[in-house]
């Protein structure tokens, strides 16, 4: 029998997915096999996506592992005779994932963040305990740089940051309470810590395991077709704009959904780490050969010169005085086919070398992801004070469980700051704990006093246990199942001390003290900037307009990295605007023109190197090359149609030249350079109507 | 129930002594064996590669704990 994961299904599956086999001409017979292929795409999407929601197999067998998991971890605790066991069962919970890269990726970076968390903390606990109001300003301004690096970083890497920032809290507040203690209690963490993430990662790896290498095969499998399918889309002149956004949404998801799982594959198994160079060799590939369709697609479409407001002279420079449009036009088409051919042929090496698991060239060196800047200071800032006002109201009042509400505090502010809508997700949890304080109440007051020895507090834990993991495994709602977990191991306190303790009172004042500290969280996620879908679209198109005058900049752009940063922005804002989606279409779009401008970019500057035929018209496209970065920083409706004009000269030249040049190769190289010309005349064009809209939108 | 050892004035358990050079030894073996296919001669891969570490773990414990 072969297991599932062998490198030999591996790489018949990527075979398959290999765009060699995908057909490239439209004949009629090609047609009909690209229908196919098409009838098969519901097939790949279902076996991509995570199998979860609702109650099947797959949710049974995670919540069955995670359950087993806890009680393992539980137990052991209470062998090793630990002081607060609940501290194992409740990592379980925290770094339960269906798929067991994932579980074994968000344990790596939450040893590393607690491993850190726990240094900072002794130096925190023994340096500043004796002064209070210090102790409390130094954690908080810890929380706030985690939380801002937590969200400059992306995936797992940004879990370990939150993981720093949080655990000099949980760990930090009651070691500074009892400084005696203090050394003990840090161990004590550390070694519960671990033994939940060991406990958690055997299980998961060893117990019918889901991995996560078939379903990441079978997502880049989905990729590539997309992106060939869209590269024929983007070149049939017959294709509606609506095809292509819908396609360009499509792409944009399926892209974010690999490379997060990309990331956690990594942590998997031998065999997906040696698959991660190739593979994101491949995507990189793919990346570059939508770039070049959405350059192809930039300049089809209505004519945006033909608008009332365009400037005239403009549209008759385009054309020369011994050819029509549509000789122009279909020069254009057939560069823009051997452009895309080339793209796609590097893919088609690309996924022939993944299948074989091979690397064609020198490794792709990993693309330095964006990160908004300001975001992560605000979310940084908000980190603090939500501290800062919650230790306050402990001060003020000294309120014994003010403690509690200190932590929640910094860890919702630092945790959910990434969510689509922090303010909704954070109000869901206080109302989880407001719901799961009655059958915790159950639990923990009324069937655990009938627990006489672990096998018989076990059972009944279960139901709560389940209940709490059934929640992990529903999509978009495995927060508050992880809440509640963190709700039962917070109040229940289950321990080594030979005296239980049942108090109601106490449990209500636990209880409220989570709430407050959320609450402090909703409000300030609700008045401190909040991160409106507005905001994210704003931030985006900011992004794309600073990174793309950057890339104009420099002197020798880096295209893959720059495409596969913008893909991957692109979907991480886009998983932000679910509801949103006239913002989400404009995002794509402003998406697209910063691929294609990017590409033409690369194009011209690489052509000037390189192709001793530009040499005459160096002059023209070294005009262009030099405006564009402080346009595209500082777009206004004049420098927009200079740079527009300017393109149109060289793109002119360009295609003068390709008909007087000897050899078919030089004409080819040269219309290209031509098409890059156009893709960015239209691109500025197409930024100038959207500077005019928000000029209309702020006037209004 | 476990020793500890003194690691620059900081007790620490001699567990975790261990565990480093065993981390060490699995990865090389783990990448070496996985290159020449032994992994694949296992129904369950993931069950072999913790047997393997249990194995180096336990190696390790006596070559150092007879000391």
């Amino acid at each position: 029998m072969t297991y599932p994961l062998s490198t030999t299904d591996l790489s018949g599956s990527l075979a398959q997915a290999s765009p060699r086999t995908l057909p490239r001409e439209t004949s009629p017979r090609r047609l009909q096999r690209r229908g196919s292929l098409r009838n098969a795409q519901p097939d790949i999407a279902k076996s991509a996506v995570p199998a979860s929601g609702g109650l099947n197999l797959a949710v049974a067998i995670f919540c069955g592992k995670t359950l087993a998991a806890a009680l393992i971890a539980l137990f052991i605790s209470f062998w090793l005779a630990l002081d607060e066991p609940y501290w194992s069962l409740l990592t379980v919970f925290i770094v339960a994932q269906p798929d067991s890269g994932l579980v074994l990726a968000k344990g790596f970076y939450r040893l590393c963040g607690t491993a850190v968390g726990i240094l900072v903390t002794t130096a925190l606990v023994f340096g500043l305990a004796q002064y209070g109001e210090l102790f409390i300003a130094s954690l908080a301004a810890w929380i706030g740089v985690c939380a801002f690096a937590a969200r400059a970083k992306r995936n797992f890497f940004s879990y370990g940051f939150q993981l720093a920032g949080y655990t000099a809290a949980i760990v930090g507040i009651p070691a500074a309470l009892n400084t005696d203690a203090a050394y003990t209690l840090i161990v004590a963490r550390s070694t519960e810590i671990t033994l939940g993430i060991g406990c958690m990662g055997l299980v998961s790896r060893l117990v019918l395991p889901l991995e996560l290498a078939p379903k990441l095969t079978a997502l880049a499998r989905q990729l590539f077709h997309r992106v060939d399918h869209f590269a024929e889309l983007a070149i049939d002149p017959a294709t509606r704009p609506e095809q292509l956004a819908s396609e360009r949404e499509a792409l944009a998801k399926d892209f974010g959904a690999l490379e997060t799982m990309r990331s956690s594959a990594f942590f998997e198994s031998v065999e997906a780490r040696l698959m991660d160079s190739p593979l994101r060799d491949a995507v990189h590939a793919a990346v570059d050969l939508c770039a070049i369709a959405e350059a192809v697609a930039a300049h089809r479409g209505p004519d945006l010169e033909d608008s009332p407001n365009s400037d005239s002279s403009m549209t008759n420079a385009n054309r020369a005085p011994h050819e029509g449009p549509e000789t122009l036009s279909a020069l254009r088409r057939a560069a823009a086919a051997w452009a895309l051919t080339r793209a796609r042929d590097r893919l088609d090496a690309r996924s022939a070398a993944l299948a074989k698991g091979e690397t064609v060239s020198k490794p792709m060196p990993t693309a330095p992801l964006w990160s908004d800047p300001l975001t992560a200071v605000l979310t940084g800032i908000r980190a603090a004070l939500a501290v800062i006002i919650s230790a306050a109201f402990w001060f003020a009042t000294a309120w014994p469980n003010g403690p509690i509400a200190v932590i929640c505090a910094g860890v919702v502010c630092t945790l959910l700051a990434p969510t689509p809508e922090p303010v909704k997700i954070t109000a869901a949890a206080a109302a989880t704990i407001v719901v799961f304080a009655v059958p915790l109440f159950v639990t923990q007051l009324v069937l655990l006093p009938y627990a006489l020895d672990f096998f018989s507090m076990a059972v009944l834990l279960a139901p709560y246990l389940l209940m709490c993991a059934f929640i992990i495994a529903q999509p978009g709602l495995g927060a508050l199942g992880l809440l509640a977990a963190v709700y039962l191991a917070v109040s229940s306190h289950i321990d080594n001390n030979n005296a239980a303790s049942y108090d109601p009172t106490a449990f209500f004042n636990i209880s409220l003290a989570i709430v407050l500290g959320i609450s402090v969280g909703v409000v300030l996620f609700a008045i401190f900037f909040p991160e409106t879908p507005q905001w994210a679209t704003r931030r985006f198109l900011r992004q794309v307009r600073v990174h793309l005058s950057r890339f104009a900049a420099a002197p020798h752009p880096a295209f893959s990295a720059f495409n596969f940063s913008l893909c991957e922005q692109l979907a991480s804002t886009l998983a932000k605007l679910k509801d949103e989606p006239a913002l989400a279409r404009d995002c794509l779009l402003r998406g697209a023109i910063g691929l294609s401008s990017g590409w033409a970019i690369e194009r011209l500057k690489t052509g000037m190197v390189t192709n001793r035929q530009t040499a005459d018209i160096s002059p023209e496209i070294s005009k262009l090359l030099a405006g564009l970065s402080r346009v595209y920083l500082h777009p206004s409706w004049a420098r927009l149609t200079k740079s527009a004009w300017d393109a149109r000269v060289a793109s002119r030249g360009l295609l003068a030249k390709a008909r007087a040049a000897d050899k078919p190769t030089d004409s080819e190289a040269l219309l290209v350079f031509a098409v890059a010309c156009e893709a960015l005349r239209s691109n500025l064009l197409k930024i100038r109507l959207f500077v005019r809209e928000e000029q209309d939108v702020l006037r209004s | 129930m476990f020793s500890e050892v003194d690691v620059l004035g900081a007790f620490v358990p001699v567990l975790l002594v261990w565990l480093a050079p065993v981390l060490v030894v699995f990865a090389i073996a783990d990448a070496l064996l996985t290159k020449a296919g032994f992994f694949r001669l296992f129904w369950h891969p993931p069950l072999a590669r913790f047997a393997l570490f249990a194995l180096l773990f336990c190696a390790v414990r006596l070559a150092l704990g007879a000391n």
